[in-house]
């Protein structure tokens, strides 16, 4: 404690103040824990506060639309004063959400609490369990070896108790119902189903660019999930292919691969022909693979395979992950497995909830954050990440109205690296500079010919929906 | 996973959950009363509305549609289609006619140009190599005016960090440019940083 700060740190401290004002960047662990161990104190009663004038919105809203409803069955009711209570009922609840964004924007300590909140649920929901799942085993009540198996299967972390939980209460009541995964390649040329209507279909030139390729891979996204995958170093008239291979032999500049990785598409519970949904969040959270994670993995081996590379060869194709939000869990997953073919060197996460997932061993992991955003938090307890990811993080002046929105949008995190490659220009010396640079070759490089061409391959991920089980009939 | 065996073994936990999301589930109708949720659908609607009666102030503007998306995930957009009445806008819709329309320009060329400053630009390039001065002129006129249009959506929505999309139709909707002008306004998408770079953020 009380170490004198590196030159890097009081100079990146001086830039940040003098650029941004009040922005922080370069978020180290101390500092990150320092923030959570001050907010722990005073989020009992702030949170209170901060979550009345929204709760009481939604309720009012409730009350009204009630309201209306009462009336409404009346013979001798005004329909105009119906329809002025509906109106009313609406602008109450636009309202109340408005002001649950605005709070969880201003006040960011507030997600953290949230978070907290559901690790002690699932501390005392997990305690619980187990307690009588143990006291069922002593007074030997039931089939001896199936209590024993549950109860090794509870889970004793109160976050993961929580997401279990929440995960086992959907799957049974009929919610969660995805099937196999699939992928295609996306036609562009194709009349049905329509084809999303992608507006950036080029080679990324640098970081931001990769994240409005992915804010416009998540606008776009209609049947499945978009994925955009590109090789660089190579071309797309297959004639010019052998004249680049040879042009690339002489240069000694591989070719190597960029994936650019969207986020969650709905947060609608019910699932969809589209696998980035909550199933593959708290699937992802808890550490199993999800359809997403598969269908991406299929798609990167499908564009190989399209590329020609010979499978012999697949340990040699370096490939940079970029992930949003869900995305990124998607990438630190794969960059953790074992069994991947392909050699993953670095990721990058924008706005990833990744706090659970340790930087697998050899891979640079990049993290952009908001400090409004609080969808990092919900990786785990204030959003605290394994101390080798290197986190850049950024303050944002608020928008007027879908604040959330605003903080957790792709397009936002690709202002924030070009905040970061500014800083990067002005700071070499630092962990955020040392990152940008490992990943900066991943790009196309200017070279005596022009600036490297690149291959674009784009994929629909897309998923069954199995049919619901049937219903249990009770015993007769 | 595998979805072949329900993971939930119990029948009794599944009847729970069930029964437990049908309650959730009822509770919800009842206060929606039966009608799709319409949340945040009122806080759009009003930013429509600044957005059509910004345009619709113009002189040569007929009638504007505009339909403001917001995805979590991605930046809110909005989209902007205003029709405009091409003899008041100095537009020559005859000599835009004969242009062949289709080599306007594609997304790409659309983007790179609608987002080259003004004075970059001439008549020439933005029709794409047309020789013929009439459509080079008639589409520099068409280009001007959607740039003043999308600098209008912007101080409207400057507050709320969208992308812009703003394409021009010709209210005689018979007429073929109407196809060129939108192709112009395909796969323009501003962003917010593009837009503050742009037009500026500070003056309103």
């Amino acid at each position: 404690m009380g170490s004198r700060p590196s030159l890097s740190e009081r100079a990146g401290r001086a830039y940040a103040a003098a650029r941004f004002g009040h922005a922080r960047l370069e978020a180290t662990a101390r500092l990150r824990q320092a923030r959570w161990f001050g907010w722990r104190g005073q989020w009992r009663l702030r949170g209170l506060a901060w979550w009345a004038p929204p709760a009481w919105g939604v309720a009012s809203s409730f009350l009204l639309s009630g309201r209306a409803d009462l009336l409404a069955r009346s013979p001798f009711a005004d329909p105009g004063r119906v329809q002025r209570l509906e109106s009313a009922s609406r602008t109450r609840m636009a309202d109340a959400l408005e002001d649950m964004q605005h709070a969880y924007f201003h006040y960011p300590w507030l997600g953290a609490a949230t978070i907290h909140l559901a690790t002690r649920l699932g501390t005392w929901a997990s305690r619980l369990t187990r307690a009588v799942l143990c006291l069922t085993l002593v007074l030997r009540i039931g089939d001896r070896p199936a209590t024993q198996k549950r109860l090794a299967q509870v889970p004793v972390d109160g976050y993961d108790a929580f997401m279990a939980a929440w995960m086992a209460f959907t799957e049974a009541s009929g919610l969660f119902r995805a099937g196999d995964v699939h992928i295609r390649p996306l036609v562009l040329s194709r009349a049905d189903p329509p084809p999303p209507r992608l507006s950036r279909l080029g080679v990324p030139a640098d970081l931001p660019d990769v994240l409005e390729d992915i804010d416009d891979l998540t606008y776009t996204a209609t049947y499945g999930s978009l994925l955009k995958i590109v090789r660089v170093g190579d071309v797309e008239a297959p004639w010019r292919r052998p004249l680049r291979s040879a042009l690339n032999r002489v240069t000694g500049r591989a070719p190597r691969w960029i994936v650019e990785i969207p986020g969650t598409d709905h947060l609608t519970m019910a699932t969809t022909a589209n696998p980035a949904d909550p199933q593959a969040n708290m699937l992802e959270i808890l550490g199993h693979p999800s359809n997403q994670r598969r269908a991406v993995h299929l798609a990167i081996l499908d564009a190989m395979t399209r590329a020609g590379v010979n499978p012999d060869n697949l340990s040699e194709q370096r490939v940079l992950l970029a992930g949003h939000s869900q995305g990124a869990m998607i990438a630190m997953a794969l960059a953790g497995q074992d069994d991947v073919p392909y050699r993953i060197e670095a990721v990058v996460s924008a706005g990833g909830p990744i706090g659970r997932m340790p930087a697998p061993a050899g891979v640079g992991v990049l993290a952009l954050r908001h400090l409004q955003d609080p969808i990092p938090l919900f990786g785990g307890i204030a959003g605290e990440v394994d101390p080798r990811i290197v986190v850049f993080e950024r303050s944002l002046p608020p928008s007027e109205s879908g604040v959330l929105y605003y903080a957790h949008a792709a397009n936002t995190y690709a202002a924030t690296a070009r905040v970061a490659l500014d800083y990067c220009a002005h700071v070499p010396d630092s962990a955020v500079a040392r990152m940008i640079e490992r990943i900066a070759p991943f790009f196309p490089q200017r070279t005596g010919l022009g600036v490297e061409p690149g291959r674009v391959f784009c994929y629909e991920l897309y998923q069954d929906v199995v049919p619901a089980a049937p219903r249990e009939k009770r015993k007769p | 996973m595998s979805t072949d065996e329900p993971h939930i073994a119990s029948p009794v936990i599944r009847r729970a959950a069930r029964a437990t999301h049908r309650a959730v589930a009822t509770l919800g109708r009842l206060a929606d009363r039966g009608r799709a949720r319409e949340v945040g659908r009122h806080s759009r609607g009003l930013h429509e509305g600044v957005l059509r009666d910004t345009l619709t102030t113009h002189q040569v503007v007929d009638r504007v549609d505009s339909t403001l998306t917001r995805r979590f995930g991605s930046t809110s957009r909005a989209l902007v289609r205003a029709w405009v009445d091409s003899a008041a806008a100095g537009i020559d819709a005859a000599a835009l006619a004969g242009l062949a329309v289709p080599g306007v320009a594609t997304g790409e060329e659309a983007r790179a140009l609608q987002q080259a400053p003004l004075a970059d630009i001439t008549g020439h390039q933005w029709a794409g190599g047309n020789q013929d001065p009439g459509a080079c002129e008639a589409l520099a006129s068409a280009r001007t005016l959607l740039d003043a249009l999308t600098k209008a959506c912007w101080q409207a929505m400057r507050g709320q960090q969208a992308a812009l999309e703003v394409v021009l139709v010709a209210a005689e909707v018979e007429a073929p440019w109407a196809v060129g002008l939108e192709a112009l306004g395909e796969g323009a998408v501003w962003t917010p940083e593009a837009l503050a770079e742009r037009y500026g953020s500070s003056a309103k």
